[in-house]
């Protein structure tokens, strides 16, 4: 990756596990757009687009997407204990609290108030999925395969997976295998250009 | 509960997380047939209850697998479940990571990266359009599409925003 070099990272493994719980603390209904703030425009560990392709290949991956995530970020920095820390810091902490939650889940539930406050949030929380989304699309590289085919293959998967409900595998093969043979054609074509 | 039940559900569990491709919540189903059907373990209340948890709760929402656990045998059982759900994708995402990274050079691992990136961010935009169809009435879905907005243009802090919204809720706004 040549943009690594202007990239910050952090300095330490324990400071990988505290941004990781920090990040993992806040996403109610969520951890992707948190880890996308915090890591891509707070602390500028990634480029939009770096994050964008390890956001690709961690959905692409069985289990939880966003442990995946974790895992490959961890791996990046701090090799195979990095992965760990990373996978760790993202579980521990929340594990504690719906644990603790779990306990109480009765009186949660009962109260107007709490009840209240967490359709509140939800509501946040589907508001930062779509404004995530949208912000992540300056992410898309554009320089190879041209701005026209990426930006009809996000409306075409919008529509079929939002409107049609057409179920996500096919949409993958087609739209993800569509995607992938433009892409596949464009860096071909520029290689054959280079060589001549 | 027997030492082959368990041996069963954390079998079945690990083989499920293989086949979790976009999140565990794709095969809540099969894990609801597993404890609450096939086992009957636990009740259709219980599960639910999980779910529901995991969705209030920070973190992954993979993480309700840490509560079925924890219904069934404490914290032990929490540690097993969450342990046998995450254990096997992690293991297999590591190794992926690392063949991409070693073959980053290749043609076709070069054409994932830039092919996959639209279809995720879509996926995305599907994800909240499909969710914002839980909030029927019209000034709900202005209050999300506010703060899309807000996310989208400004770097407000996203815990305001939060803040903001468990408020509002409490109040009885939203």
């Amino acid at each position: 990756m040549p943009s690594q070099d202007l990239n910050k990272k952090p300095h330490t493994i324990f400071e990988l596990f505290c941004v990781f719980s920090l990040i993992t603390l806040q996403g109610f209904g969520g951890v992707i757009s948190i880890m996308q703030r915090h890591l891509v425009e707070q602390r500028r560990w990634f480029s939009q687009a770096e994050f964008l392709e390890m956001f690709a290949m961690s959905q692409v991956l069985p289990g939880p997407n966003v442990c995946n995530l974790a895992l490959m970020i961890g791996d990046r920095f701090f090799g195979t204990r990095g992965a760990l820390v990373a996978l760790s810091g993202m579980i521990v902490l929340p594990m504690f609290v719906i644990l603790t939650l779990a306990g109480s889940y009765e009186q949660i539930t009962a109260g107007s108030h709490v009840a209240g406050a967490i359709k509140g949030m939800s509501v946040v929380a589907v508001g930062m999925t779509f404004g995530t989304a949208l912000r992540l699309l300056s992410g898309i590289q554009t320089n190879i395969v041209g701005r026209v085919i990426p930006t009809l293959v996000v409306l075409l998967v919008f529509y079929l997976v939002g409107f049609l409900r057409v179920p996500i595998f096919w949409v993958i093969l087609f739209c993800g295998g569509g995607s992938f043979f433009w892409a596949h054609r464009s860096l071909k074509n520029r290689r054959v250009v280079k060589e001549i | 509960m027997s030492a082959s039940d368990w041996i069963s559900i954390l079998g079945q569990f690990a083989f499920l997380s293989f086949l979790a491709v976009g999140g565990v919540m794709s095969v809540a189903p099969d894990m609801h047939r597993v404890v609450v059907v096939e086992l009957s373990i636990l009740s259709n209340e219980q599960f639910l209850a999980a779910i529901t948890l995991g969705k209030l709760s920070p973190g992954p929402n993979a993480l309700f697998v840490a509560v079925l656990g924890y219904q069934i045998a404490g914290i032990v059982g929490a540690i097993a479940m969450t342990g046998a759900m995450i254990i096997p994708s992690a293991i297999f995402a590591f190794y992926v990571t690392r063949w991409r990274r070693d073959n980053s050079h290749r043609l076709s691992v070069q054409s994932f990266s830039i092919g996959a990136a639209p279809v995720v961010v879509g996926l995305l935009l599907s994800t909240g359009f499909v969710l914002i169809q839980n909030f029927p009435d019209v000034f709900t879905m202005i209050c999300v599409l506010a703060v899309a907005l807000v996310v989208w243009k400004s770097r407000l802090h996203l815990m305001s925003l939060m803040a903001i919204g468990a408020f509002l809720g409490a109040m009885g706004v939203v």
